[in-house]
């Protein structure tokens, strides 16, 4: 009898390690992969919906897809599956925005002014960091306001005013040699 | 986005390096939906504006630094609400894997123990313990709260193609009273739209959005009230909206039997909250 307990216990535990063991290495790849691809992930999303909350739950959709096809998804195939989630749920949160932005568009002026040359070229100037160019347009083309480009750059806004205040002082420096001929 | 809040000193700059009076470049599409068309998404109009982008001497390098800029990574409070989706998700099918091969391991060994045991000692078997009673109680993850997108409702947008003034007027105040909504302003928003579900008490959405509301304010039984409400005057764009919501609330004031239900239906069916009201149904009960 003895012996066939200890037969049935070694059987038991054939049948028992490997399933923990694959559980437990299940688990950790999966926390690997989610550690090494998060901010990736959440970068593009932001890149793709331009919100935070709203790219904060694209991310968290694309990993819970990512957990329930874990066994089927190779992992060579990473990040570009989750970016493909990340983009098919931009593509839906696009067209209900854009829906409901229908409305409010047909309450704007439809016939803007173009910009000016020298408006344009001063955008170009060299001495400008891309940073630089992204305040300034966003603030001075788009008419966001400095915490609206903060939200949106992810920035403190004393940042953008630092940023702001940086580019119209290199670009008056630019300006100044030019009034005499305007 | 159009602004006029401007400094003397940058309107000096404005005027300065001739930027357009007033409203910003009207025909530049917004930043987020350069970014957007840039990273692949289609919607409509995305074709137009890559032609733009392809075009346009400011959009382009605006893409193109955006593209560059290295945005924040996930905050310790965005890793945790992320985290908390698939994670809730993880405890379910793990429990099933683990219950299902060492429930037949169990009952083999149960059967096999009870075989020698009453053969070697003839005495009864133990009561058996239940498995139950071992499972710590932790709080059911998968009955998360998060914000609500804000739909369109599908009959006011075909009676405004129809030029009804009436739905254009309720359109343009539910979009007021959604704008606190939008910036996270719950309180403002729960005001705003406690007043519009009373002028348009037949209207969905305004109580759909007023419960979701109250939700984040925790007022529970108040946004119980308020879904119930929107579930019945709903259409079948916000149906599953409302039911999931709907479940959540129920959940939180405690009827679980009848949160379960609106769980269960969405669980069955295909559509946006499927994964998450099956997740829920599979997260143990709190204690």
């Amino acid at each position: 009898m003895r012996s066939g307990t200890r037969g049935f216990s070694a059987t038991l535990t054939a049948l028992i390690d490997p399933f923990w063991q694959a559980q437990a290495y299940s688990v950790q790849g999966f926390e690997a992969v989610y550690r090494q691809y998060r901010d990736v992930v959440l970068r593009f999303a932001v890149q793709c919906v331009g919100r935070r909350d709203i790219a904060e739950e694209l991310t968290a959709d694309a990993f819970l897809q990512l957990h329930q096809n874990w066994n089927a998804i190779d992992t060579e195939r990473l990040p570009a599956w989750l970016l493909t989630v990340v983009r098919n749920r931009a593509t839906d949160y696009w067209r209900r925005v854009r829906l409901e932005q229908r409305y409010a568009d047909e309450e704007r002026p439809s016939d803007p002014p173009r910009l000016g040359g020298l408006f344009l070229g001063l955008f170009e100037n060299p001495a400008l960091k891309g940073i630089h160019r992204i305040c300034l347009t966003l603030r001075y083309v788009h008419e966001m306001s400095v915490a609206e480009i903060a939200a949106y750059l992810g920035l403190t806004e004393v940042q953008v005013k630092g940023h702001l205040q940086y580019a119209r002082g290199l670009l008056r420096k630019q300006l100044s040699p030019e009034r005499p001929h305007e | 986005m159009s602004r006029s809040d401007f400094d003397p000193e940058e309107l000096e700059f404005r005027r300065d390096i001739g930027a357009p009076p007033g409203r910003g470049a009207g025909v530049c599409p917004r930043p987020e939906l350069l970014m957007a068309a840039r990273s692949g998404v289609a919607f409509e109009g995305s074709q137009d504006v890559l032609r733009h982008l392809e075009e346009c001497r400011i959009c382009e390098p605006l893409s193109r630094d955006l593209a560059a800029h290295e945005f924040p990574s996930a905050s310790e409070a965005e890793d945790r609400r992320i985290r908390a989706k698939w994670q809730a998700a993880a405890l379910q099918p793990l429990r099933f894997r683990v219950a299902k091969p060492l429930s037949l391991v169990a009952a083999a060994a149960l059967v096999v123990a009870g075989f020698f045991v009453a053969r070697a000692w003839r005495r009864p078997a133990p009561p058996a313990q239940t498995v139950q009673g071992t499972v710590p109680s932790s709080p059911r993850a998968a009955f998360l709260l998060t914000k609500a997108a804000i739909k369109v409702p599908a009959a006011a947008v075909l009676t405004y193609r129809g030029n009804a003034d009436a739905a254009k007027t309720y359109l343009a105040e539910l979009a007021a009273a959604l704008e606190p909504y939008r910036k996270d302003d719950y309180d403002e928003a729960a005001r705003r739209l406690a007043l519009l579900s009373r002028k348009y008490p037949d209207a969905a959405e305004p109580a759909y959005y007023l419960g979701v509301s109250q939700l984040f304010l925790r007022q529970n039984p108040a946004a119980v009230e308020s879904l119930q409400t929107a579930r019945s005057h709903s259409d079948e764009t916000l149906r599953d909206d409302i039911s999931w919501y709907l479940a959540l609330a129920l959940d939180r004031v405690g009827r679980t039997s009848e949160a379960r239900s609106q769980a269960e239906a969405l669980c069955a069916r295909a559509g946006e909250y499927k994964d998450q009201a099956c997740a829920a149904l599979n997260t143990p009960d709190r204690k």
